[in-house]
């Protein structure tokens, strides 16, 4: 095979990669805390990504069931993620009047 | 009988907790969730000590559910045992001290519940998918925990940035995770031992930093600590001691057990990196805590420069270190339980978490006062409390190893704690600026409580050795897996 044609899982992989970096900028950078849940989200799919790719390079009808599982598991953690953080940014933008992550200032490190 | 059954009883106990949650909101009820969450920590810890008694098998041992390495395991050995101990002894601890106090928030009974299960899930996992979902469960109860906090604002704040920065590193652990089993094809942790033996390629390595930078979130790595004294300091008094008693230490524990039996071939790596980080922890940890004025913040930086001792034991990765980072985090979660719940129970009659407004209120409260400088003494380690044998054997054991600098610098970070908390004392010792107006009451549960640790902090100091030989045990078993 040639270097630079990549199977499909290596492109998942890399789509993986892609994803995490994409997420860890968004939690670099994002202010408003409804867009950092959201690059939250996206860590947890370049995860499932990840490992589905890696189960896929067992070859066609030979993927590890226990990913599957696996996948379905973590997709259900990640939305419990969501929706406490989504709670807690209620929380905030009822008690505190703002969504900016800046304005939360009060405490420091 | 065995281990594997109180974590069924725990989720079950989970399953019920919602119902008495909402039993308890009825009016005169609030007691009832404090008395569940003690109920289940105390049945969990007679059906541990008798699966213990009762079990003659040999340690370590997986427990396996589908057919091995395929399906998930549960990896019992007595390391595992002993975190699991000490997490359910502070529990019960501290639901009878909050039985005492009064009702927290709507939703506490499930999240504590919750909180326990996930630490003893997290210290019985034997697959790395496992250890994520009991993991998972031990973060968000934590973050629900903490937003409960007495003063709103502060609580919802220091809430958010937990919650941020541990989801962020328990997803980075999950793509460790993932790079470990491309590398091995399995989540089984003895499997993965034995077919990581002597492996060396850069993706290893890739994975080992992810699961550092992950689960260096939750045990309160040095430029990943800054959550820690927010959320610890606004967290109400049971949940803060809770958090910095043993939930970091169980964070730490899943690491050192990862890093153990997974990474023993790239052990060079790990070793240089957590003995850089324990410098910069130490130093942190304990030039913060000199200059905190208020009382909580000043305990969660001790705890800081407290997993810099954890972080030296395991760079050094001997069993005697390793045997005396377990026996040190029994002590500190009594030291440091005990030392939260005595400044926490006079922050609330006080109205602030000031050192000043402590001073006012210790006439009111001479035992309160005295239980507190017990606990600050022991985390000093000053003989006679389990605080001076958990040093003396962490810091001797150092001495022995190939890294004896770090004993060394375990003993300097020693003098500096102990300067910070000597500062305590003495700023409490001075005379009240005000007399207190209204009358401050001791709570009599409160004080039962604070009075069993105190009790376990002096029979530890002078008969540690039942509990050293079960943190050898278990420092043999979890060397012991590959």
């Amino acid at each position: 095979m040639e270097e630079e044609n990549m199977t499909g899982p290596e492109v998942l992989f890399a789509c993986s990669i892609a994803l995490l970096a994409i997420g860890i900028y968004g939690l670099a950078s994002k202010r408003n805390l409804i867009r950092l849940i959201i690059a939250l989200e996206v860590l947890v799919n370049a995860a499932c990504l990840s490992f589905a790719s890696f189960s896929a390079m067992a070859g066609p009808g030979k993927a590890d069931p226990l990913i599957g599982v696996l996948i379905i598991i973590v997709l259900a953690i990640g939305g419990c993620i969501a929706a406490f953080g989504l709670a807690l940014a209620l929380a905030i933008y009822k008690r505190l009047g703002t969504v900016d992550a800046w304005k939360l200032r009060r405490l420091r490190g | 009988m065995d281990l594997p059954h109180v974590l069924y009883l725990l989720v079950a106990f989970l399953i019920a907790s919602p119902f008495i949650d909402l039993a308890s909101h009825r009016r005169g009820l609030w007691r009832l969730s404090h008395a569940f969450t003690l109920a289940c920590s105390l049945a969990c810890l007679t059906l541990m000590a008798y699966s213990y008694g009762a079990s003659s098998e040999t340690w370590p041992r997986a427990i396996t559910y589908g057919e091995f390495g395929v399906g998930t395991c549960l990896l019992l050995d007595r390391a595992g045992f002993f975190m699991a101990l000490t997490a359910l002894l502070l529990s019960a601890l501290t639901s009878i001290y909050a039985l005492g106090e009064g009702p927290i928030s709507p939703g506490y009974c499930v999240a504590f519940t919750a909180l326990m299960a996930g630490m003893v899930g997290v210290s019985l996992s034997g697959d790395l998918l496992t250890l994520y979902v009991f993991w998972e469960i031990m973060c968000l109860a934590a973050y629900a925990l903490v937003a409960m906090g007495e003063f709103k604002d502060e609580a919802l704040e220091a809430a958010w940035k937990y919650f941020i920065m541990a989801s962020a590193g328990a997803i980075l652990m999950l793509f460790g995770a993932s790079l470990a089993y491309g590398l091995a094809g399995t989540l089984n942790m003895p499997l993965l031992a034995r077919r990581l033996e002597g492996a060396s390629c850069r993706w290893l390595y890739v994975a080992l930093l992810f699961f550092l930078a992950g689960m260096g979130v939750e045990a309160a790595f040095f430029p990943l600590h800054t959550w820690l004294p927010d959320a610890h300091s606004a967290a109400p008094t049971p949940i803060s001691t809770m958090l910095s008693g043993i939930v970091i230490e169980i964070g730490f524990y899943a690491l050192a057990k990862v890093m153990l039996i997974l990474f023993y071939q790239s052990a060079f790596l790990w070793q240089a990196i957590l003995a850089s980080l324990c410098v910069a922890n130490m130093l942190v940890g304990s030039l913060s805590a000199l200059v905190q004025r208020d009382v909580k913040r000043l305990l969660a930086y001790s705890s800081v420069a407290n997993m810099g001792y954890l972080m030296a034991a395991l760079s050094s990765y001997g069993v005697k270190a390793l045997s005396a980072a377990l026996f040190f985090v029994l002590s500190h979660a009594l030291s440091k339980g005990l030392a939260f719940l005595c400044a926490g129970h006079m922050a609330t009659r006080a109205g602030s978490r000031d050192l000043g407004a402590l001073r006012d209120v210790r006439v009111g409260m001479p035992l309160t006062t005295a239980l507190f400088f017990l606990s600050l003494l022991s985390l000093a380690g000053l003989p006679g409390t389990c605080g001076f044998v958990a040093k003396l054997v962490l810091i001797s054991a150092l001495f022995l190893t190939a890294s004896w600098w770090l004993g060394v610098l375990a003993l300097l970070n020693a003098i500096l704690m102990a300067a910070a908390y000597i500062r305590v004392v003495w700023s409490m010792l001075g005379s009240p600026a005000k007399a207190m107006p209204r009358s401050v009451g001791e709570g009599r549960l409160s004080l039962t409580a604070m009075f069993l640790m105190a009790l376990l902090i002096v029979i530890l100091g002078f008969w540690p050795g039942p509990a050293l030989r079960l943190a050898y045990l278990g420092a043999m078993d979890l060397l012991g897996v590959r």
